[in-house]
């Protein structure tokens, strides 16, 4: 907020003479008399198109010199690698001459990608965990990571990067990447997910505002280079940005619900699904055949364990070695007994799901969500192991129908939450979840929460959860295989910490969900379908008959499941016959095949993702408050740059990316190329890089802005043609650039580069975070990464929130919250201690200087790939004078890190 | 950050340059000893906080109701709870005396505090907006539950920079432990990162991060002869004011080598003082709470403008949130309450004896209370909607007792506060306008306070 009342004379003066050293302040009126946004857009220049202007040339000159070739080539491998210049590297260009051929390698080098990519992470608040209590993790996220190396590496064009980044799910065509059988596309949706959680929320829907908010920005400051959040209470307070516009865009990103997504590309999916699926009635039809003949005579061949097992007193086998009046008793009470469950449970039941009629409605992800409901009959083959099927299904949704290496999440369409508790039947393995969603809550950990269970069976049977503390909110069922759970260390968060998969199942989970009943009381239901359903309609008058009668209908199950028609009823009496071991369930040579294939089928890799729900308009929050809901806002882009309603609610981020991508957007080339201009030149021309709102810099030349933005259209949004324009002009090469501090992540991997210490492994799951202090976090069930980050590359170092890297946080790294387009660069002791006595830098250090030993050369070496240059004949002089008297060349080294051309490029 | 204000951050250090030298520029702070917006009644502050939260009405907020009505269920609605286990109402374990002239009640957790009691300024009637930890401690330090804000002491030493330029100007003084949702509470959000708090682990080897020389003395010396006359070719070749500064830095750097062991090194204080609180202690985590007291007089008589305690967890209670007694109530606050008791009473005797007293403000608080109401057997749930806080020091009034909860202690009723206003009050106690003290960021001004807050006026002082 603005101050109110006069300043005092002294500090009207600092203002003064502030203002005077030229430091931006916004022109004209800064504070709204009434918002008028038409007049607000009129007003403001970078709502207003760009002009179609040629190639900037004059504003790309400079009447200063040339640098010299060592700090061109030093300042030019930063800029781009983040990497001081090699020992080759300087020899071939002081051989060659050609800074041409410089840019053109630097460009096509593959730590151009890491580079960008951290860049890219500080706009779009990169993080591996939620932060809050426990910081839990965002599983994969680094795989996302990996995604922005690939891409910047590959030049995919700026506008389909806009593209994958909001609706990489929905596009028609998605990027598929071949060599690694990737979906690229999906990948890049990770981002959404990088929010903070809080921890238990008792009021999730304020949270879900809290963090749906936190995308907005984002979104919004990344791509446009606006500050929409500020419209969340009001309309803007100067730019032309009603507070409905902001409902607007929440709206579309409301409707997406969280989840982990498979990222391989189909064909790797899709392995193998139309072998399984034809082996699979042949597999049918060799069950059904073998079956068949075993009926005649098999209850009288029951073996002996069968007939004195302790079946329960409903089984239809039960009454066999009863008498004959003893059977109709048994059948009189089986009967009573199945309709009193009926009535115990119509009795419990508000509302009961039906989701054979329902599931089309039901938005799911992953190879192993199936189209449609399967009617009673279904069945899996088992991976390993002596049988080759567990039983026959029910009428149900499953996820491993052909294979339980399938991830699949389905969900329910949302409600609200007004029963007193929820009862579900499904079966499961392997750690599969059937949970309640609140309030699209991605991070729940028991407790109040406790809306979560693992079937850990493969028959169906209930579970139930309270809600009567949830009552009013809005939520979904989701039925998830382990890797699509955005949480998978739920579990260990309740303290059971051994309920992981056995390794042999590893990558395997699946899931079959039946019923869904929503109930007044906390009444645990009965099982209504029973093996007995399918026998009490006629039992015979003997239990001879009824011998016979049993199997009369065996067989009668068996003849509907090989026509592939059963009810459920035949469906659960003909499992009780497999499941007691009484019909034949070999691996069959077609089953051997079946595993065969099933076997090559891959563990598909996860990465954060999203999953789009119908969704609705989202209603206006009365001064930001979640608890004052105002009228729906149709969802669309902004009034000010195409205010239309979108008509489509599945595709909406889709046409949002048209609105950001489309030629009118005077924004979008705009903010990108004056980030590419900022990240070579220091400062941007805009010098706000994510505000280009009225309270923003303004550009300091818009003939220049337009130009770069026009070329960056007509170079089909590429980024390295762009910066490879900028880089090869004059004013880039000029001795006059401003001299900069390196940026955290260089300085660390500077130091580990010029020693031959980095490693350049590329890509992979993250080091661990070194945290200095002990953080709620942690709780010590995550172990410290090492102190020298594995000598990986910084980019590859983990991103917590709750927890920083010591040594990159005292030279200002990025810390996740919202986009940053600029580093801060503090001046503190901190950083002369760290580099003076931080064991990392003593450690290296130490390394390099026994690796170098007595040779000659060793201080020219050291001065080349420290500062790009060879040293002075004084230099050297010093140099070998100091490490004489130190009898060490390791202090030496030490210092060189500490020097001012070490840390700063000109 | 946009960049302006990185910019704006350069020309101030470039004025500054002109005016002060590079010598005050260690810290960077923007305007280390320029004028506050009005005189300042306290110099310094020092937060001991209770992380976890601990129970207003079985400490400093007794309500006879609860023993009438033990074992009842709580007549007046109650809002949704972290575990939804709600229980009837359960009076206090512990007795409450009267102590000093101003007769506050203060539990029998808390004698040493009582025997302070007409120094303490209680708050009874605070409250936060949110129920967990992590949210509440974020937003008890800097008014957002959201990380990314700025929080108070960083608010502090934006505002009014640092007296001593060998030590930063918001330190925390570490035990390990840290309240839940790390290291953000002190954080300086979109503030510039020197503004951060800095951590001194008094029970370390090395209490400050890599202040320590690993080399010998005489070759760091040698180390930095020689960064000092490359560094000076190299500003020398190209004049730049940011290169200066951090040139400059080495010479801080080199100087905090010698002040924080200095801070640190208790042989100089008599063994009275160290016995007055609590070193001597045979339990271990009240002798290392006694440091960190002792250590915060240290560090506001070299002129750190804020300090924020950690609180050391007794064993089994470790995890980041000490008093968080969801069960076992009586035995958890026990056991911290001994570890605290003492130390904090000590620190302000200490600070009056030696004048400090009225130049320092010390704040007792946790993130919220506890609920009257029992969660299982014997434990209290979170309570945002009313709880208790003193401040003791300068320009706040001693024993006295402004606000209160309703019968049950479960609500704050009258005079009911936000945290906001206790961040205008300590801002204003500092000669801050917490209207006035902004930043700019993201497209407008940030304050401490938000849009919110009003400076606490009954509870001030002259």
């Amino acid at each position: 907020m603005p101050p109110t009342g006069p300043l005092a004379a002294g500090e009207m003066a600092t203002l003064e003479r502030w203002i005077s050293l030229g430091a931006p302040w916004p022109t004209g009126r800064t504070a709204a008399k009434e918002f008028d946004l038409a007049e607000r857009r009129r007003d403001h220049w970078a709502w207003l198109p760009i002009r179609t202007v040629p190639w900037p040339q004059r504003q790309l000159s400079t009447s200063a010199g040339r640098a010299d070739d060592a700090t061109l080539l030093r300042r030019v491998t930063f800029d781009l690698t983040g990497l001081p210049p090699t020992l080759e590297q300087i020899r071939a260009f002081s051989l060659d001459g050609s800074f041409e051929k410089v840019v053109d390698r630097l460009l096509t080098s593959p730590r151009f990608g890491e580079r960008m990519a951290r860049r890219w992470m500080d706009l779009i608040r990169y993080s591996e965990s939620h932060g809050s209590e426990g910081d839990p993790d965002t599983p994969q996220s680094w795989r996302y990571r990996d995604y922005l190396i690939r891409a910047f590496n590959e030049d995919v064009p700026y506008d389909q990067l806009i593209r994958e980044h909001l609706a990489g799910d929905l596009l028609p065509n998605p990027r598929i990447n071949e060599k690694e059988g990737i979906n690229e596309s999906r990948l890049a949706l990770a981002h959404w997910r990088m929010v903070e959680h809080g921890f238990q929320p008792v009021d999730p829907w304020e949270d879900r505002v809290k963090w749906t908010d936190n995308q907005v920005d984002v979104f919004s400051k990344t791509f446009q280079g606006l500050t929409i959040s500020c419209a969340r209470c009001h309309d803007h307070k100067f730019d032309a940005i009603s507070q409905k516009d902001y409902y607007a865009l929440l709206g579309i990103f409301a409707s997406a619900r969280p989840t982990q997504s498979a990222i391989d590309a189909p064909q790797v999916l899709n392995l193998h699904r139309e072998g399984l699926a034809s082996l699979k009635p042949r597999i049918r039809a060799e069950l059904a055949e073998q079956w068949r003949a075993e009926v005649p005579g098999l209850v009288n061949r029951l073996p002996l364990a069968v007939r004195t097992a302790s079946l329960d007193w409903l089984h239809p086998l039960f009454p066999l070695s009863a008498s004959d009046s003893d059977l109709q008793d048994w059948a009189a009470k089986a009967r009573k007994e199945m309709i009193s469950r009926r009535e115990f449970n119509g009795k419990n039941t508000v509302k009961r799901w039906n989701l054979a009629e329902q599931y089309s409605q039901w938005p799911r992800q992953g190879v192993g969500a199936p189209e449609s409901y399967s009617t009673a009959g279904e069945f899996s083959v088992l991976p390993d192991g002596e049988t080759a099927i567990s039983g026959i299904y029910p009428g149900g949704v499953y996820s491993h129908l052909l294979s339980s290496k399938h991830g699949a999440v389905i969900t329910s369409p949302r409600f609200k939450i007004d029963s007193d508790s929820i009862s579900l039947r499904f079966l499961g393995g392997n750690f599969s979840f059937a949970q309640l969603i609140i309030e699209n809550y991605a991070v729940p950990r028991g407790g109040i929460f406790n809306l979560r269970d693992s079937a850990k069976r493969d028959e169906m049977g209930w579970a139930r959860w309270d809600t009567r503390f949830w009552k009013g909110f809005t939520g979904y069922i989701e039925f998830s295989t382990l890797q699509e759970a955005t949480l998978i260390g739920g579990d260990e968060q309740d303290g059971r910490l051994n309920r992981r998969p056995p390794a042999r199942h590893a990558g395997r989970s699946w899931w079959g969900a039946q019923d869904m009943v929503f109930q007044t009381s906390q009444t645990v239901l009965k099982e209504e379908l029973t093996p007995v359903n399918y026998v009490l309609d006629a039992v015979p008058a003997t239990v001879d008959e009824y011998a016979r009668y049993l199997e009369n209908r065996l067989g009668q199950a068996i003849a509907a499941f090989a026509a592939g028609k059963m009810s459920d009823e035949q469906a659960a009496y003909l499992d009780s016959f497999v499941r007691l071991g009484l019909l034949p369930n070999r691996v069959s040579p077609l089953v051997a095949e079946y595993r065969r294939l099933e076997n090559e089928i891959a563990v598909p890799r996860r990465a954060p993702g999203i999953l789009e729900e119908a969704g609705s308009d989202h209603p206006l929050l009365v001064r930001g408050d979640p608890k004052h809901l105002g009228e729906p806002v149709p969802r669309r882009f902004l009034t000010a740059l195409d205010g239309k309603a979108y008509a489509e609610p599945k595709s909406m981020r889709l046409a949002l990316a048209e609105d950001l991508t489309k030629a009118t957007n005077p924004l979008t080339a705009r903010v990108m190329a004056n980030r590419l201009y900022q990240y070579l030149f220091r400062e941007g021309i805009v010098a706000t890089p994510d505000n280009f709102g009225k309270l923003g810099a303004a550009p300091k030349d818009l003939e220049l802005l337009d130009g770069l933005a026009t070329q960056f259209v007509v170079d089909s949004w590429s980024i390295k043609k762009l910066m490879r324009r900028l880089l090869l002009s004059a004013a880039y090469q000029s001795r006059d650039l401003p001299t900069r501090r390196l940026e955290a992540e260089e300085i660390r991997d500077a130091i580990l580069a010029s020693s031959g210490q980095l490693d350049l492994t590329m890509y992979g799951k993250s080091v661990p975070v070194y945290y200095a202090h002990e953080t709620g976090a942690t709780k010590g069930d995550r172990a410290k990464g090492p102190l020298d980050g594995a000598n990986r590359r910084s980019v590859y170092l983990e991103v917590r929130r709750n927890a920083t890297h010591p040594f990159l946080e005292v030279f200002d790294v990025y810390k996740p919250t919202s986009t940053r387009g600029q580093r801060d660069v503090t001046n503190v002791p901190a950083q002369s201690l760290a580099l003076l006595n931080s064991p990392f830098v003593l450690k290296v250090s130490e390394k390099w200087a026994s690796q170098l030993g007595t040779h000659p050369d060793r201080v020219n070496q050291v001065y080349l790939q420290t500062l790009g240059r060879e040293a002075t004949a004084k230099e050297r002089d010093e140099a070998e004078s100091f490490a004489a008297e130190t009898k060490s060349m390791a202090p030496v080294v030490q210092a060189i890190f500490n020097l001012k051309e070490f840390l700063y490029v000109r | 950050m946009c960049g302006k204000q990185r910019r704006f951050f350069t020309r101030r250090d470039i004025l500054r340059n002109a005016s002060l030298g590079f010598g005050s520029l260690a810290f960077s702070s923007l305007a280390a000893q320029t004028k506050t917006h009005f005189p300042a009644k306290v110099k310094s502050i020092i937060f001991c906080y209770m992380s976890g939260g601990v129970s207003h009405i079985d400490s400093f907020d007794p309500k006879p109701r609860l023993i009438k009505e033990a074992g009842q269920p709580m007549p007046v609605p109650i809002d949704r709870t972290m575990f939804n286990q709600n229980g009837n109402i359960m009076p206090s374990p512990w007795e409450f005396k009267n102590y000093g002239q101003s007769g506050m009640p203060v539990s029998d957790l808390f004698p040493h505090m009582g025997a302070v009691a007409d120094d303490l300024c209680l708050i009874r009637s605070m409250t936060v907006k949110f129920m967990e930890h992590a949210q509440a401690n974020n937003y008890f330090h800097s008014g957002n539950p959201l990380t990314g804000y700025p929080t108070i002491g960083a608010w502090a030493t934006y505002g009014l920079g640092t007296v001593n330029q060998n030590l930063p100007g918001f330190i925390v003084l570490g035990s390990g432990e840290i309240p839940l949702g790390g290291i953000n509470v002190y954080g300086s959000g979109f503030l510039p990162a020197v503004h951060q708090g800095s951590f001194i682990y008094p029970e370390r080897p090395e209490p400050l991060q890599d202040i320590t020389p690993k080399a010998d003395a005489a070759v760091q010396k040698r180390q930095l002869a020689f960064i000092a006359a490359r560094d000076r070719e190299y500003l020398t070749s190209a004049p730049n004011a940011q290169v200066e500064a951090a040139i400059q830095n080495y010479e801080t750097a080199y100087r905090m080598q010698t002040a924080v062991p200095e801070l640190v090194d208790l042989r100089g204080e008599s063994d009275a003082t160290k016995k007055l609180y609590g070193m001597d202690s045979p339990n271990k985590e009240k002798a290392a709470y006694a440091r960190q007291c002792l250590l915060a007089r240290r560090l506001v008589e070299r002129g750190v403008r804020f300090v924020e305690l950690s609180h050391v967890a007794p064993p089994g209670l470790g995890g980041g949130n000490s008093w968080d007694q969801h069960s076992n109530l009586r035995d958890g606050h026990a056991k911290n309450a001994f570890v605290v008791d003492q130390p904090i009473g000590a620190l302000i005797r200490d600070l009056k004896s030696r004048g400090l007293f009225d130049e320092t403000l010390v704040i007792w608080s946790g993130e919220f209370g506890r609920v009257p109401f029992v969660q299982g057997k014997d434990g209290r749930d979170h309570c945002p909607s009313g709880f208790s806080l003193w401040l003791a020091g300068g320009g706040v009034k001693g024993g006295t007792i402004f606000g209160a909860t309703d019968e049950y202690g479960y609500r704050a009723v009258e005079n009911v506060l936000t945290i906001h206003d206790l961040h205008a009050t300590i801002l204003h106690l500092l000669g801050l306008d917490h209207e006035r003290l902004t930043f700019r960021y993201s497209g407008r001004d940030f304050r401490l306070t938000d849009v919110h807050g009003q400076v606490i006026r009954p509870i001030l002082r002259g």
